[in-house]
């Protein structure tokens, strides 16, 4: 099993610790990982980009040139569209993002992550938290549906990633994030998603 | 795969491979992008999972930092600094007093665009810097390239082991795509075994005093000095050259690549051989002493085209070129600027070489 996945969004959408959990959900499914966050000028204000790749095998080169899973934020991160594999799996945040189906090549997902997140009050760590900060997770609990991620123990496995990253005060953002996660994938799920093989 | 993996960026696995190399000391002056390296030992002094970990300093300056290794060194303790680019100019005055004394010093150089202030991009511009000595005065330092996480965690133990066997700064030059690069990596196991330390200057309590100095007033003695340090690069060239192949056998063409520059001519070979183009590669893990012997090897075996492919305009290509003295096309394959060749750029350029 190989995965070459870029992230991208703006500043502030959780874009690198997106990337981060998703590297490290596959870490702990027994599998080597490389996760390089653009950083410095790019970070301040413009497009925040990352690359994963997974893999069982070990990882030759950690730069994301053609990925399989191109998972988009806002709309200036379309223009990595160009670089998805053909029958690739491209993920939108259709919250932000409108005409996203650009390609008839790729599986094409729209999310509307915002909205789904900001649904998921109940769940915040108080009454009055905005919510649809856990867009990120949504976008998350899509991709791990989007790339047929076994089920088995997924929940818990989540979970065990969430409680590695957010630790201290964060971790009364767990909840939400799981419930998140859980929702995306649902969305996913009914949205009925052919992936890339 | 055994999980007692880590997540963590190549500067952080540097600085606890570096405490799991039983590291005495840190002085620095921080530097993006190498700033976590001092930010994670910040995080560990005094938290008792180190004990060892006796002191650390944020100094005013890049010379103070430099000199405060030193003198941390003289006394035999494992001593470590870490920077960029411009910091490690500031620090060439010191390292060159480290190595005309005989200090074993580890200096990090988390590699980004220049010159000048340049920008936080990676670069490999300053291998002239590392792999020359960089400072004034006739001497060389150990250089180590890490390619990977894995290795960024692992060469402090490799660099301390080397500083002190050779009494010699060592410096494990990185890049800044290596130093923010996240890869799961396990700490690997170092021996907890001390160095030989009886040089050092601990006091000499009634016994002989040890005096370390580079000052040679004599001209003769500075010559049987200079003579000395010589030697010891020539043992140094002899026996601790490292390199790695990657598909050198029956190759036509071989790519000549460090750091994270290796890493790309991995997939690019990767890709030329499944289309049977035959290309290998040739990865120098210790940029000085070059390793020459692997050149020979490869020259042995027929190989007559080289293609060195650095984030520079082309300078470990003198090396090869050293290495290969005629006998051999060698190519040179640079980009800078913080920017990173393509994957295709590499394969069309090696497979032009193909005959």
């Amino acid at each position: 099993m190989k995965a070459e996945v870029i992230v991208a969004g703006h500043g502030g959408q959780g874009v690198l610790e997106l990337a981060n959990w998703l590297a490290y959900f596959h870490l702990r499914r027994g599998r080597h990982v490389a996760y390089t966050p653009s950083y410095g000028p790019e970070t301040r204000g413009g497009k925040v980009k990352c690359y994963v790749v997974v893999s069982d095998e070990t990882i030759d080169s950690p730069i994301v040139e053609a990925p399989d899973l191109l998972i988009v934020m806002n709309t200036p991160s379309m223009d990595y569209l160009p670089l998805l594999k053909p029958g690739g799996n491209l993920l939108v945040n259709s919250s932000l993002v409108k005409d996203a189906r650009r390609r008839t090549d790729v599986a094409v997902t729209e999310i509307p992550a915002v909205e789904i997140a900001a649904g998921l009050r109940e769940f915040g760590p108080t009454q009055g938290t905005d919510t649809s900060i856990a867009a990120n997770s949504v976008m998350l609990g899509a991709a791990l549906a989007a790339t047929h991620e076994a089920p088995e123990h997924l929940p818990e496995e989540v979970e065990e990633v969430f409680r590695h990253f957010l630790t201290g005060r964060k971790t009364a953002f767990i909840p939400l994030n799981l419930h998140a996660v859980e929702a995306g994938a649902a969305f996913v799920a009914r949205a009925g998603v052919l992936a890339a093989t | 795969m055994s999980d007692d993996r880590e997540f963590l960026k190549g500067n952080e696995a540097l600085a606890y491979g570096a405490l799991h190399a039983g590291l005495n000391a840190f002085y620095g002056y921080p530097i993006t992008p190498s700033s976590e390296i001092p930010e994670t030992l910040a995080t560990e002094f005094g938290q008792g999972n180190f004990p060892e970990f006796r002191s650390f300093l944020q100094a005013a300056s890049e010379l103070e930092a430099i000199n405060m290794v030193n003198g941390s060194a003289a006394t035999g303790a494992k001593t470590m600094t870490a920077t960029s680019g411009p910091g490690f100019s500031l620090k060439q005055e010191g390292i060159s007093y480290a190595a005309g004394i005989g200090l074993p010093i580890l200096v990090v150089n988390v590699n980004r665009a220049g010159p000048g202030l340049g920008n936080l991009g990676p670069e490999q511009s300053d291998y002239f810097q590392a792999t020359r000595g960089g400072g004034h005065g006739g001497y060389r330092a150990i250089v180590l390239a890490p390619d990977s996480v894995q290795e960024m965690a692992a060469f402090p133990s490799l660099g301390f082991s080397l500083a002190f066997r050779y009494r010699t700064p060592v410096v494990i030059l990185a890049d800044a795509f290596l130093g923010q690069l996240k890869e799961d990596l396990v700490f690997p196991q170092v021996s907890t075994s001390s160095f030989d330390t009886s040089w050092a200057a601990t006091g000499a309590r009634g016994d002989q005093r040890h005096v370390l100095a580079s000052l040679h007033l004599e001209l003769d003695d500075q010559s049987l000095a200079t003579h000395k340090l010589h030697a010891k690069y020539a043992e140094i060239a002899r026996q601790e050259q490292r390199y790695e192949e990657l598909e050198s056998d029956g190759a036509q063409v071989v790519i000549v690549a460090y750091g994270i520059c290796a890493r790309l001519a991995r997939r690019a070979v990767r890709s030329l051989r499944a289309r049977s183009v035959p290309v290998g590669l040739f990865r120098p893990i210790t940029l000085s002493p070059f390793p020459n012997q692997g050149i020979e090897k490869l020259i042995g075996q027929g190989v007559r085209n080289f293609l060195v492919v650095e984030l520079n305009m082309g300078q470990m290509v003198q090396d090869v070129r050293l290495a290969v003295n005629g006998r051999a096309q060698v190519s040179s394959l640079g980009q800078v600027g913080g920017l990173i060749p393509g994957t295709e750029e590499l394969v069309r350029a090696a497979e032009a070489m193909v005959g």
